[in-house]
């Protein structure tokens, strides 16, 4: 009986591994370096795009954005102030070294500890305990009633499970890699590559297809276009729809998915006249969205309200909005009852990268219909930043990272004490409906909160939400299984294949 | 020319090479944004405390002063620190990337040399022609296309009309020679147009000139043979302003580099030095443009050395 078994066994991989097409090397032409490689302690996005698929998280996206269990094979939520997980037991760092309860809880610590520093230690903040159960489960008991909300940042990179052996053992995470996922790091020529390699080892059997994967780092587009037309890579990021226009041909496969980050045109609303809400919400009336899209993505973009549209069941679509309408008559007879029939004078301040100063060009000549006079001011991305963070601007555009949480999508962005709230918005009830949203275990009740945080964003418009880009790639037609995802995620590389 | 007169140059390069510390210690932090801000970017999800610790560990929380000398003193025990974004050695990093921009310097002076020379040379000696003019005409061109358009324009022609020509992925020359050699040659051709253009026109210029001097017609007269009177008598003493400005290009190759390494993603100085001009990494920013700074003090006094080979007149004393 068990002979029969090894060789039922033995013969279904066999018949596997065939029809998998197991194999090959895939190379990337991607645009930015990776800034450091620590996983808890990155905040570079080209690092992220690395070390998915090298570390994992307990828990990680599919497809569709929703969260599935990962180094955990299962977690529970017994109450809002607690969540339980329980981990698999096949897990082996790339060092051989089995993973266990201890490298988890260590893995928590570490991120929580001031002195480390790192950036995802704020999600963390209201954890009260973390707690091992027995050799498989970790509890986590948090100081209010959010673990559902809590949840989708066990999946961030930022959340990866690191080995306690090799980070006490004084290796620099910043430099090298130990981690569990699909692909190991096996080299790293700064400025020209980085080579990640099967991890035979992997806890999903057959996965990863690939044997090979080549990041070859192309800051220009042009190069990486030409790189893939000309075959030297086999898969491109792209950051211009219109590079798409050069490979209309069956010999190339585009990939499109609409971003959860959206295109925003954020306001200082301390400074006159864009101190009143009218003003603002009578600037979103003269903006016409479609045509920035038209105009500086070639189409390839969605509208978008606070919430992405495509996440349920969050979303308010932008229809539902009235200030989404193009109306710029409308517009034009608000200024006059505020006071500013003849219109008004104010800066946007850009810089030139993701086309935040095509998408100032459009509005600069969309808002002069209304009379309202825009002065672009274009700045290098380190002073944008500065004065960004300085709140010295009238306005800006900008590109924010979206989520499929309005807690993680609103908190920090509107509180008044929020992290990134440099329009110094500050509505008291506003603030009221994101201490209660971040806290409410119910989640009818939840999206009656979020609702009407959201009406009220749009008609206060301290921020205009304007569009949700398409994230594009291209490959040869001979690439399967790749799929970006909406939070740009390149988690797919591990179900990539080259066919025959 | 003695051993005591390098010696005297070197002494006297150090106050410069000690202000130019100082310039670009000042002018990197003079600019507006740090690398606290590009960690931080616009999605911050850090205390005022986590901060302050970065400040305070990355030795940003000192006055400039301090920090100047702090850097200064690390500097003379050769110590040139660590990047602030990944906690590399500088040096290393410095070790890394210097193949790459020093064989792209490299092939594009030979590249300019091959055509601005002998190309000068022709149009001086086709004075006034229509040989001449158009030879002026290319070299116009060539001397006011920006690097960045011609590097286009090749890639694009040869991405369409080569289908086996590889343009990208970088490989040592140790490792692979033909490949490194093919993947250099667009780079280092592009750049080199850039300067073949200058070669060019101080070639025609200098040469010009000699010919009209004495001394050839003299040579003439004696009977001496074209060839001889060219290239023995004139282009000899037409050498010294082109040895001069190729040897300025070379240090200036550096700046085209950091466009070309960025056009043809090849791991050089330059594209680490625009990433770091980016991310506010004030040690890697630094490191390289002393180390630019010192190449070229070098540069000088070698073009200076080479004058007293080619024309024994020259006395450096």
């Amino acid at each position: 009986m068990k002979k029969i078994f090894v060789v039922l066994s033995v013969l279904t991989l066999v018949i596997f591994g065939f029809s998998q097409q197991n194999g090959g090397v895939l190379q990337i032409g991607i645009e930015t370096e990776p800034v450091g490689f620590d996983p808890n302690l990155v905040t570079a996005f080209a690092s992220f795009r690395i070390l998915e698929n090298v570390y994992d998280g307990l828990l990680k996206y599919d497809e569709n954005m929703n969260l599935v269990p990962n180094i955990a094979e299962k977690y529970e939520v017994p109450d809002p102030n607690t969540i339980i997980f329980t981990i698999r037991d096949n897990v082996y760092f790339h060092n051989g070294e089995k993973l266990t309860i201890e490298d988890v809880l260590y893995t928590f610590e570490r991120i929580m500890d001031e002195e480390v520093g790192s950036p995802a230690a704020a999600y963390y903040s209201e954890v009260e305990s973390i707690e091992v159960l027995d050799s498989k489960r970790i509890q986590f008991k948090l100081k209010v009633p959010m673990a559902n909300t809590l949840l989708i940042n066990f999946a961030s990179t930022n959340s990866a499970i690191v080995s306690k052996e090799f980070v006490e053992t004084g290796n620099n995470l910043q430099l090298k890699t130990n981690g569990t996922g699909p692909f190991f790091m096996s080299e790293y020529v700064p400025g020209d590559h980085i080579t990640l390699e099967k991890n035979s080892n992997y806890f999903i059997p057959n996965q990863p297809y690939l044997d090979k994967i080549i990041f070859r780092i192309m800051p220009e587009e042009i190069s990486r276009v030409t790189a893939l037309r000309n075959g030297d890579v086999d898969l491109i990021e792209i950051k211009e729809p219109l590079s798409l226009r050069s490979l209309q041909s069956n010999n190339y496969k585009v990939y499109r998915q609409p971003a959860l980050s959206y295109y925003l045109l954020g306001f200082n609303t301390t400074r006159e006249p864009l101190n009143n809400p009218r003003v603002r919400s009578a600037l979103s009336l003269a903006i016409d969205r479609e045509e920035i899209i038209n105009m500086v993505a070639f189409g390839e973009g969605t509208i978008t309200g606070p919430m992405n549209p495509t996440v349920q069941p969050w979303t308010i679509t932008p229809e539902n909005f009235e200030e989404y309408e193009y109306n710029p008559e409308k517009a034009k007879s608000i200024l006059a009852e505020v006071g500013y029939p003849n219109g008004f004078e104010f800066n946007i301040m850009t810089a030139s990268r993701y086309s935040f100063d095509k998408i100032a060009q459009v509005i600069q000549s969309q808002l002069s219909k209304i009379g309202v006079k825009v002065n672009i001011e274009l700045v290098e991305w380190g002073i944008f930043l500065n004065r960004w963070g300085g709140s010295d601007f009238d306005s800006f555009i900008s590109l924010n990272s979206g989520s499929i949480d309005p807690d993680v999508q609103f908190y920090r962005t509107f509180h008044s004490n929020g992290s990134t709230n440099v329009f110094l918005y500050n509505n008291s009830i506003v603030d009221k409906l994101l201490e209660e949203g971040r806290k409410e275990p119910n989640v009818v009740e939840r999206i009656k909160i979020y609702n009407q945080l959201q009406n009220i964003l749009v008609k206060e418009a301290p921020i205009l939400f304007l569009y949700s880009p398409n994230v594009l790639y291209a490959s040869q037609s001979y690439v399967e299984g790749f799929k970006p995802l909406a939070n740009e995620s390149l988690i797919f590389l591990r179900e990539t294949r080259i066919e025959e | 020319m003695s051993f005591s007169y390098f010696i005297r140059r070197i002494l006297l390069s150090i106050p410069t090479i000690l202000l130019v510390t100082l310039i670009v210690f000042l002018l990197v932090r003079l600019v507006p944004g740090d690398v606290v801000d590009m960690i931080i970017g616009t999605q911050n999800f850090l205390s005022e405390e986590q901060i302050l610790q970065m400040y305070e560990d990355f030795g940003l929380d000192k006055p400039l002063i301090s920090q100047y000398f702090i850097w200064l003193k690390s500097l003379v025990t050769g110590n040139l620190g660590v990047s602030l974004r990944t906690g590399e050695d500088v040096a290393d990093l410095l070790v890394q990337r210097l193949p790459v921009t020093l064989e792209l310097a490299l092939l594009s002076i030979l590249f300019s040399i091959i055509i601005g020379i002998p190309l000068g040379m022709i149009s001086a000696l086709k004075k006034n022609t229509y040989v001449d003019n158009s030879i002026k005409v290319v070299g116009l061109i060539g001397l006011s296309s920006p690097a960045f358009w011609i590097g286009t324009i090749f890639i694009v022609l040869f991405s369409f009309y080569f289908d086996n020509f590889t343009i990208f992925g970088y490989v040592s020359f140790i490792e692979n020679p033909l490949k490194n050699l093919q993947i250099f040659l667009l780079p280092s051709f592009t750049l080199g147009l850039m300067i073949a253009a200058q070669i060019l026109r101080i070639t025609r210029t200098s040469m010009i000139d000699e010919l009209s001097k004495d001394y050839v017609k003299v040579a003439h007269s004696k009977g001496l043979s074209k060839n001889k009177v060219i290239y023995k008598h004139a282009f000899r003493n037409a050498l010294t302003p082109i040895i001069t400005i190729t040897g300025i290009q070379l240090g200036y190759l550096f700046g085209g580099s950091i466009v070309i390494e960025n056009m043809f993603a090849l791991p050089g100085l330059g594209r680490l030095l625009l990433q770091s001009v980016n991310q506010r990494d004030y040690p890697v920013i630094q490191a390289i443009i002393l180390f630019i700074v010192i190449v070229i003090v070098i540069l000088n006094l070698l073009i200076d050395f080479i004058y007293t080979i080619i024309d024994p007149r020259v006395n450096l004393e």
